[in-house]
């Protein structure tokens, strides 16, 4: 076969075996250019956008040539630069407000026995199924200075003129924006109790500390790294965000850099303007995560590990109702009121009326179903967009996590590092970086769905990674020699062993990416084209057409089918994949 | 939908007539032909923000219903943001959109001079009410596809007649304090027009008193209304076709009010695109924009019909029966960035 | 050459030659073992005959064909080897017999032929009655009969086992010992065998090859191993041994208190220059008065310590002249307590020249 088989026949002490060579085709495994074209995909969805965004805020647009007024335009003016501080003042007092709604509802839930856990811990669970926007609309409905119905019933109460409380402000956008994230609060911090064991409390309590010292000497100490860590995503999550501000922040007059960034992406389009602008997001955002592993590695926040022991709840007492008021009056604000008032709005003619029989109609479904002109397919659309960006940031992080975890390519880590890069991105800043790469020719993806798609999988590409990684760390790499020894290439190993055995895992994975993508408007609202609009943006439309009740029609029809998908998934993977950890 | 039909009964004549005419589907042998073309393109896409969504989709529907093989594919958004859109794939050399409509023909004109629009005269102009039919584009880039003068619309259970502001300036008075609702020249095309006129009625110092009674500043100034209706804000600046059918058709509580120092009258302004996909169906439909069923729709909905003949809704009032302004096209492109920058400055957003 | 080959294998981790100058031939059909104590580099060795690692010198042939070479290797999934791996590997979302079907439905088998092969591999490692069990069901010794069912229905060319019994309780390995001869015997499948267990690999090998610090020591058959070891560490690592150093005459070795004629150890060997010799516990006999027999050496002394292992006594004996140390293995029968005088007789025969 080679000239190494002749050498065979003589003497094979004398052989030189450096010589020895296998044949090309013989070495070739079709799998490793597999991995290069998942790196490459990396690089399409990740690396190119960024880096558009970052020279194309050095950019003239006019001459194409290197520039700094981008800066100076978006910095130039005291507006901007109010809006800037706004953002941050903002962002701060969403944080204090998520913990404040978050951590007390996740000791209740986990460490005492409070009554109505359960209740609690589902409704939590909605306020992660309903969309900011929808939740800022209830809230339009509930606090609307003149009409919202707390302010109504303040009014008939009192005989008063003034509004009680008015949405459109200040603590209205923080309000708003708290309770459209105040899960994530509680799951981090509810599965950090859940592993602290009762005999580092128990051994407190011997020393004479009483329950109460107890808990704020060692309980809470102890989940502070998922406090500090909730506290940065929390704060991530709301200057980033845009349904809200777009909904209340112009009533309310209170710009921030999201709004600020319409105004450069309106006409006439500031591209480079926007790109500029939008660095301070990225700058934040890869600064507090920095920051977060500084505080982080210090010694002393290190001890709540695995497995914990036995872990008792707290006997509250009396004190257990008091509790449960405050967590009831959390789930009514984040959850129960909003929704109720949307779906009585949603079978209103007016939804100032109130309830009764003459205002009660089907005209809002019907409108939003069969008359509306886009809202049957931007239902699709958005279903369509989560399904799609779901499956393939899954199957495309289960490849990366794969490569990462076996060392399949040099610089896996350099894999890893890009899949959860997407993090630090702020889905409007995306957005614009993926306009800035795709929409405009030569690759001119504008108005497809392919460039939504794309930007969904990128964005929700670090939930799908870690979900992966965690899978197929769990995965004993013998089971794949297995097959591979018994004739079955890498990619048979991870079609007939690996995915079957992460199936599960991915599966939760995949709802916690389709449930927010399904709801997606930060990154959609600069990408979606004429015919590709998306559920989020049409609400966001009739909303500034003022149409509260089609609107809330369409958006109880969105919340359905994605009740209807989640329910699915408990069904098939028990109600607890949401309290595990991502 | 349902207004549509909850008027036919005062409108039996001018329905009958427009059956007669879709029911013998008598073509001129232009339209047949331009109708053969769009069938081969199969659907037109249609950029509106001269009407709200439901108003827009209700004339789509017409035009499938007489085109039968034409699918029309609505899109709207406020003005300001559609044109954006427009410019945007222009720019991008992908321009997906087959005509624009539109409040401000100040972008028209300004399309015209990119280059981007497709000169088209169509045969219903002959048709036309000859003072609107001469508002439109000398060349023919772009015809007027509307009037919807922007009013004052006040709440009728919150506000009598008599305390109801009767000028612009009246919006000012404290007495509206937290009570007033605009839309942003920066989104909305029509509120850009109308901001241009009051700074030149009144000076910059209109928006500074105005600013003062916090008034609710909303994208589109399609929402106007039905904050009125709503009871959220007592007063705003709305159109008027949207106030009347509010008052007539869903017996809100909402009325009119002419101010004495004029209505804006935004002529609204079609034109196809030069590099539009479906440039037949484009033809069609603009011509079809200015035939009997639009007309009739139109004045179903309080709005001023564009044929010529065609009666006025039951309590709408003649347009030369009550003052009106207009921005001059020019005038409007020039000034509109500096008003929208100050806006912004003013109102903090 | 027919058979596998290993010439001059070596593979280095970063400044750490895991294996290195790595020669071995196995038969066709030969059952090896690679014997040796943990991390003297036998699963790197096994890993790279299977492909999952590359050598860094040398190279592995199969049947005249180069599969290894540190230019490059063929993939584990062309290579027609089986393996079984420490933790079994046995797919726990597959049943037993989708586990033992999995590699003939890779080989594109008819539907026919598959089910008839695992059926009657399941006989062999008599495994049938559970061929629809999932893996979660079964117990530690039927996976490892499942693994080994897998494993040899696909008739590999190679069959590789790492340590497959280290994961058993005691009794469990002593069946699964014979169990996997006996499958030997049936298929005659090439098979390399990695432990760390001597037991294991005289049960099972034709020849065992054992390795330290990634070298290979010696490569012979069980018996040969223990009755010729090679080196120092071949010799204490199979069995016990004493180690006597002696200083090399004309025709003589010289130790301290007695000679041994070259000629009746048996070897061939030049005079001049130290020497090391093995001697088995049981290449002695203690006995109360001197026995004169031709050849045999006798050493007079006493008997310094004893323990009683129930199936022999281990005696340590000390030589009046020289003062030498022996442990002597003797027959529960032979009492001699501490302190008694005796004498120790040596089968020179037995006397193995060593190399340090
Ligand atoms: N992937 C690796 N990287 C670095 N060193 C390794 C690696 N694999 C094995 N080694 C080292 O090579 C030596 C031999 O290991 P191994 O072959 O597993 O030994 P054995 O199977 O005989 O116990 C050990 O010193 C081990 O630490
Ligand atoms: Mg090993």
């Amino acid at each position: 076969m080679t000239s190494v088989s002749d050498t065979d026949a003589m003497s094979w002490t004398k052989d030189e075996p450096a010589k020895a060579r296998v044949p090309w085709h013989q070495r070739l495994q079709p799998a490793n250019l597999l991995w290069l074209f998942l790196a490459g995909i990396l690089v399409v969805l990740i690396i190119a956008p960024m880096w558009t965004l970052v020279i194309s805020s050095f950019t003239d647009a006019k001459t194409g040539g290197w520039t700094l007024h981008n800066y100076a335009e978006a910095y130039g003016k005291e507006r901007h630069i109010t809006a800037l501080t706004n953002t941050l003042k903002m962002g701060a007092a969403v944080v204090v407000l998520k913990l404040l709604f978050g951590v007390p509802l996740a000791w209740a839930c986990s460490r005492t026995d409070m009554p109505g856990r359960n209740f609690v811990r589902y409704s939590v669970f909605g306020a992660f199924i309903m969309p900011p926007y929808l939740a800022g609309v209830g809230w339009i409905l509930l606090a609307g200075p003149n009409t919202g119905w707390i302010n109504k019933i303040w009014h008939a109460l009192t005989g008063s003129t003034e509004p009680l409380v008015n949405i459109f402000s200040f603590g209205g956008l923080v309000l708003v924006t708290a309770i459209g994230g105040f899960f994530l609060v509680f799951v981090l911090v509810s599965s950090a109790f859940e592993m602290i064991s009762s005999e580092m409390e128990d051994a407190a309590n011997i020393l004479g500390a009483g329950p109460f010292k107890t808990a704020m000497k060692v309980t809470f100490p102890l989940v502070m790294p998922a406090i500090i860590g909730s506290a940065l995503l929390s704060f991530l999550g709301a200057i980033a965000l845009y349904g809200v501000p777009a909904l209340i922040s112009i009533p309310a007059r209170y710009p921030v850099v999201v709004i600020q960034l319409t105004e450069f992406f309106s006409f006439p389009l500031r591209l480079e303007v926007a790109a500029a602008y939008s660095m301070p997001l990225l700058l934040i955002t890869a600064a507090l995560l920095g920051l977060q592993k500084l505080i982080l590695r210090r010694k002393g926040y290190v001890s709540v590990s695995g497995k914990g022991g036995e872990r008792r709840i707290v006997k509250l007492g009396k004190w257990r109702w008091v509790l449960f008021t405050y967590c009831l009056m959390v789930v009514s604000l984040a959850v129960v009121m909003p929704f109720l008032v949307l779906l009585l709005a949603a079978f209103s003619q007016s939804w100032t009326t109130g309830f009764s029989f003459d205002n009660f109609t089907f005209g809002n479904f019907h409108y939003v179903l069969f008359e509306h002109s886009s809202s049957r397919r931007a239902l699709l659309g958005s279903i369509g967009l989560g399904i799609a960006a779901a499956t393939v940031a899954i199957v495309l992080a289960l490849f990366i996590a794969y490569i990462v975890q076996r060392r399949l390519l040099p610089f896996s880590g350099v894999l890893a590092f890009l899949a959860v890069s997407p993090y630090v991105v702020p889905g409007i800043v995306l957005a614009i970086g993926f306009y800035a790469a795709y929409a405009l020719p030569p690759v001119a993806l504008y108005g497809t769905y392919m460039i939504m798609a794309l930007a969904f999988i990128t964005r929700f590409l670090p939930i799908a990674f870690t979900t992966s990684s965690a899978g197929v760390r769990s995965i004993h790499p013998e089971m794949e020699e297995a097959v591979r020894i018994l004739g079955g290439g890498r990619t048979t190993a991870l079609r007939h062993v690996v995915g079957p055995l992460l199936k599960r895992t991915l599966a939760g994975g995949w709802l916690l990416i389709f449930v927010p993508a399904a709801q997606e408007l930060s990154t959609a609202i600069f990408l979606v084209g004429p015919t590709t609009r998306v559920v989020s943006v049409v609400l966001l439309d009739l909303s500034e057409e003022g149409e509260l009740e089609k609107l809330a029609a369409l958006g109880s029809l969105l919340l359905i089918i994605i009740v209807a998908v989640v329910a699915v998934g408990m069904k098939y993977l028990g109600r607890d994949f949401m309290l595990r950890r991502s | 939908m349902k207004h549509v039909f909850s008027y036919v009964a005062g409108f039996v004549p001018a329905l009958v007539l427009a059956a007669g005419i879709a029911g013998a589907a008598e073509m001129t042998d232009g339209e047949k032909q331009l109708y053969e073309a769009a069938r081969k393109e199969g659907s037109v896409t249609w950029y509106v923000s001269q009407t709200t969504t439901e108003f827009a989709d209700g004339m789509c529907n017409l035009f499938e219903k007489k085109y039968a093989g034409v699918e029309c594919n609505v899109v709207r958004a406020s003005g300001q943001v559609i044109f954006q859109r427009l410019v945007q794939e222009l720019q991008a050399k992908a321009v997906q959109g087959d005509l624009m409509s539109t409040n401000d023909d100040g972008q028209m004109l300004q399309l015209k001079e990119q280059g981007a629009l497709a000169q088209f005269a169509p045969e219903n102009l002959k048709d036309m009410v000859p003072v609107l039919r001469d508002m439109a584009d000398k060349e023919h880039y772009w015809i007027t596809s509307g009037v919807s003068p922007l009013v004052i619309a006040y709440n009728t259970k919150l506000v009598t007649e008599a305390e109801a502001p009767k000028n612009w300036t009246d919006l000012t008075d404290p007495k509206w304090k937290g009570q007033v609702a605009v839309g942003h020249p920066s989104f909305s095309g029509s509120v850009g027009l109308w901001t241009i006129l009051m700074n030149d009625l009144y000076g910059w110092d209109f928006f500074e008193k105005l600013e003062k009674n916090a008034p609710q500043i909303g994208r589109s100034v399609a929402d106007g209304h039905n904050l009125v209706v709503s009871g959220e804000r007592k007063v705003a600046l709305a159109p008027l076709p949207l106030i009347l059918s509010d008052a007539a058709t869903k017996k809100a509580p909402i009325a009119v009010v002419y101010p004495t120092d004029g209505a804006l009258l935004p002529p609204s302004a079609t034109g196809i695109l030069k590099d539009a996909p479906h440039p037949n169906a484009a033809r069609l439909f603009e011509n079809f924009l200015l035939g009997p069923e639009i007309a009739e729709y139109f004045s179903k909905d309080y709005r001023y019909p564009l044929r010529a003949g065609v009666p006025l809704a039951e309590g709408m009032r003649p347009l030369d029966s009550y003052k009106t302004r207009s921005i001059e096209t020019t005038e409007g492109i020039s000034k509109l960035p500096d008003i929208q920058e100050k806006f912004r400055d003013t109102f903090g957003i | 050459m027919d058979g596998l080959v290993l010439r001059k294998l070596g593979r280095r981790f970063g400044a750490v030659d895991a294996v290195l100058d790595f020669d071995l031939h196995i038969k066709p059909g030969e059952f090896v073992s690679l014997l040796g104590p943990s991390g003297c580099g036998k699963t790197t060795t096994l890993r790279m005959i299977a492909g999952f690692i590359d050598p860094t010198s040398g190279s592995i042939e199969l049947d005249g064909k180069v599969l290894s070479a540190p230019s490059g290797s063929v993939p584990p999934e062309k290579r027609g080897m089986s393996m079984i791996f420490q933790s079994y590997a046995i797919w726990p979302n597959m049943t037993v017999s989708e586990n033992v079907a999995f590699g003939l439905n890779l080989r594109k088998l008819p539907a026919e032929e598959v089910r008839a092969r695992v059926g009657a591999v399941l006989e062999t490692v008599r495994m049938s009655h559970l061929a629809d069990r999932y893996p979660a069901e079964l117990s530690g010794g039927q996976q490892q009969r499942v693994a080994l069912a897998r494993a040899v229905v696909i008739r590999p060319a190679v069959l590789l086992l790492d340590e497959p019994l280290s994961n058993l309780d005691a009794n469990l390995r002593e069946e699964m010992r014979f169990e996997i001869k006996r499958m030997h015997d049936e298929f005659r499948i090439t098979s390399v065998y990695v432990t760390h267990d001597q037991g294991e690999a005289m049960v099972t090998s034709d020849r065992i090859a054992v390795m330290n610090n990634g070298r290979l020591e010696q490569i012979d058959t069980p018996y040969a191993l223990y009755s010729r070891p090679k080196t120092r560490f071949v010799a204490s690592f199979i069995g016990r041994t004493n180690f006597l150093s002696g200083i090399r005459g004309n025709s003589m070795i010289d130790f301290a208190g007695f000679s041994v004629p070259f000629a009746a150890i048996g070897e061939e060997m030049t005079g001049g220059g130290p020497i090391t010799v093995s001697i088995r516990p049981q290449a002695m006999k203690l006995s109360a008065t001197e026995m004169a027999k031709d050849k045999t050496i006798n050493l007079p002394g006493s008997v310094k310590q004893s323990s009683f292992l129930g199936e022999t006594w281990d005696y340590v004996f000390q030589s009046r002249e020289g003062g030498l140390q022996f442990r002597v293995a003797a027959p529960p029968a032979d009492v001699f307590p501490v302190g008694t005088p005796a004498w120790l007789q040596i089968d020179p025969a037995q006397i193995v020249p060593i190399t340090d």
